[in-house]
């Protein structure tokens, strides 16, 4: 069949969308299944997706490490069993259960074929005795991934398209529309499965993320039909804010791992108060994933309550320390990341530069910015999405951390890509060649192609922008009620009167960004206001989600995960319960998320 | 403030390339990058500038968005702005899709 609107097809068993670690590892795992495969990566894989943003490592149970992968040095003590139970007792147990032990029991094979492309590549993949993880950076990690690519070379890559949306045959997915970034091409992909390895979705307009997650698979996977869920729990880390040649950067995170950056400074607000953690979080070890979540309560709400005077800034103040303690400390800084890293750099950053602004200035200025969602589409522990023929991997997922990451991202989105290729894999082997509807493609192609028919109208850019301050305002790491109605308010009528008026000011396809964020922004639009009507609905805190005027963690009433699906053009929500397999669900109520973490300690 | 020329040439409209100029208001003190450049040229002067940006780092490691920057190439995201007038072309001609973007 032609199409008028299509300027390539094509045709392949298992379609794989999204170009890194959950990408990569789905694709594999399919093709070594059997299946004819074909991944379209928004970017070049190995180089785009959030996989190469990384600061830090991945692990898995010590017995694993040892026998499956190799590490002599693993300790034997850290079991299947507390990974399990460390990732549900640290998703303050939102984790459906049945996601965990996937990621338990399946992660070590997915780890292992990982490791290896690493070491084939030349890549430092260090591991950490007795821990039972491995360090390593983003580059490293994208060049594993492209390594991986290139030993199966029997898998198409298309590379720079970005998928727009899955198509349905009667409710079965059957292949998706996409477009060539540079020459502004729309194909259609014909496909017995789909897996959406995308990533997540990033709301704010300080990034430390890659630039373009805006919860792309997440909305496809919704709009094809698929549930949605623990859309309002997303992850901060300290993120530089000024200068603006370290904007974006996670070196501020990385100066609060003791053994990276060995110095004590002062955290300061915009007014150059102290911002002082309380001594009973002593007790949360500095190395704890738990920690990110104490730094973001304690200077997330001295952020929260300057705002208006200073938005999201806060001071690293290093005044009272020695110049001697300074240079120590950046070098130590510099030699633990010259393994990975140009001496003297850490990944754009001149260190030298960055030591001597500190020399002289005595301060930075970073704030809170967003390094991961937890939510994501609903999947079961075969990666299916409940859409027949359509299925999940990675960060694009929800399921496995509930409303804190407190396991390793890296290990989820290889986890999940290993069973997401095998069970679609499956799944094509059977299914019939599916049915492409035409009407849907129109539909589709009519959408994205609308801007392009205005002659005035408002810019994807400034879209964007709306989208993102309105979540900078209300939606951000500490919420109230107030900030949450506005926000959603905003955001309806963002989608109302913005979207449906997006105009471009060059009529060519030829990369033209303007357009691809008409695109784009159609996904977040849709993620923020799924993430910020769930807060708003959640009243309490939980994890990532801290309310001023909920404060409690009330195990009693809140312990569900609220969902959403399309139903018509209206967004249904719905709460239930985790999926429960082995671990209780704790009731009770705790006065707030630090008194909840330290209780947890004491178990 | 910042006097930045741009290339500019859209191969399927265009049969010459030409340059257009921006006023762009870069405070040195606030160490301005390229891409900030860029950005603000997009955002707020002439949206019909092309640049790498999809799936963009912004931290050099993806090193996709190499543009020569006075005649030297070098990554948008990565170069601080110290110049009183820049001048961005492509990093190849060769391989030119528009403006600043080259496909290799």
């Amino acid at each position: 069949m032609s199409y008028s609107n299509i300027d390539r097809i094509v045709k392949t068993d298992v379609l794989v969308i999204g170009g890194a670690g959950a990408a990569v590892s789905a694709a594999v795992s399919a093709y070594e299944k059997g299946a004819k495969v074909t991944m379209v990566s928004k970017g070049k894989v190995g180089r785009s997706g959030n996989t190469i943003m990384i600061g830090g490592g991945f692990g898995i149970d010590g017995e694993s490490a040892k026998k499956i992968c190799g590490e002599e040095a693993a300790d034997l003590n850290y079991t299947k069993d507390d990974v399990f139970e460390s990732v549900v007792k640290n998703s303050f147990y939102l984790s459906d259960q049945n996601i965990a032990e996937q990621f338990a029991e399946e992660s070590p094979y997915a780890v292992k074929q990982c490791i290896d492309w690493a070491r084939n590549a030349k890549q430092i993949f260090q591991f950490i005795p007795p821990a039972t993880l491995w360090n390593t950076s983003g580059r490293s990690f994208g060049n594993a991934l492209a390594r991986g690519m290139k030993e199966n070379p029997g898998v198409d890559v298309m590379e720079d398209v970005i998928v727009v949306d899955v198509l349905l045959d009667d409710g079965v997915a059957v292949g998706a529309i996409g477009v060539e970034v540079y020459s502004g091409e729309i194909i259609l992909f014909e496909a017995k499965a789909v897996i959406i390895g995308t990533g997540g979705y990033q709301p704010y307009s300080l990034k430390n993320s890659i630039s373009d997650m805006t919860g792309d698979g997440i909305a496809m996977g919704y709009r094809a039909g698929a549930k949605i869920a623990d859309m309002e729990f997303l992850l901060f880390i300290p993120t530089a804010v000024e200068p603006y040649n370290l904007r974006g950067s996670i070196v501020p995170y990385l100066f609060t791992v003791p053994v990276f950056f060995p110095m004590i400074y002062k955290i300061t607000d915009g007014d150059g108060n102290e911002i002082e953690i309380p001594e009973k979080c002593n007790k949360v070890p500095g190395a704890s994933k738990m920690m990110k979540i104490i730094l973001s309560y304690y200077w997330g709400k001295s952020i929260y309550e300057s705002y208006d005077e200073h938005g999201n800034c806060m001071y690293y103040d290093f005044s009272h320390c020695t110049e001697e303690e300074i240079e120590e400390a950046f070098e130590g800084f510099a030699n633990h990341f010259s393994t990975w890293h140009k001496k003297g750099t850490y990944n754009r950053i001149d260190l030298e530069e960055l030591k001597a602004t500190v020399l002289r200035d005595r301060k930075i200025k970073v704030g809170l910015g967003c390094e991961y969602s937890m939510g994501g589409i609903v999947i079961d522990e075969n990666m299916s999405t409940g859409v027949p023929g359509l299925f999940a991997a990675g960060e694009v997922t929800s399921g496995l951390f509930g409303a804190f990451r407190g396991g390793d991202g890296l290990t989820e989105m290889l986890a999940h890509g290993f069973r997401a290729g095998k069970s679609a894999a499956e799944y094509a082997e059977d299914a019939a060649e599916g049915k492409i509807d035409s009407q849907q493609v129109d539909s589709i192609v009519e959408t994205i192609m609308e801007p392009f028919k205005r002659d005035e109208g408002v810019s994807p850019y400034k879209v964007q922008e709306k989208i993102e301050t309105a979540a900078d305002r209300g939606f951000n790491f500490f919420r109230d009620e107030e900030g949450l109605a506005n926000t959603v308010k905003t955001y309806e009528k963002i989608r109302e009167d913005m979207i449906p008026n997006m105009a471009l000011s060059s009529k060519s396809r030829k990369y033209n960004f303007q357009w691809i964020t008409s695109i784009l922004v159609r996904n977040l639009i849709l993620c923020n206001e799924v993430g910020a009507r769930a807060a708003q609905m959640r009243k309490e805190s939980r994890g990532c989600h801290m309310r001023v005027d909920y404060p409690e963690v009330n195990n009693d009433e809140w312990l569900v995960k609220i969902e959403a699906q399309q139903e018509g053009d209206e967004i249904k929500i719905s709460t239930r319960k985790p999926v429960v397999t082995r671990k209780p669900l704790p009731k009770g109520k705790f006065k707030s998320i630090p008194d909840y973490i330290l209780d947890t300690l004491e178990d | 403030m910042v006097k930045v020329k741009v290339y500019r040439k859209d191969p399927s409209v265009d049969e010459q390339a030409y340059f257009k100029e921006y006023d762009v208001p870069v405070k040195k003190e606030e160490k301005w990058t390229v891409m900030d450049v860029l950005d603000y040229i997009s955002r707020n002067l002439d949206g019909s500038l092309s640049y790498y940006r999809h799936s963009a780092c912004c931290q050099g490691i993806c090193a996709r968005c190499v543009v020569k920057v006075n005649g030297k190439p070098a990554l948008a995201c990565a170069r601080t702005v110290v110049e009183d007038e820049l001048i961005l072309e492509p990093s190849r001609e060769d391989k030119l899709v528009k403006d600043l973007v080259i496909q290799v």
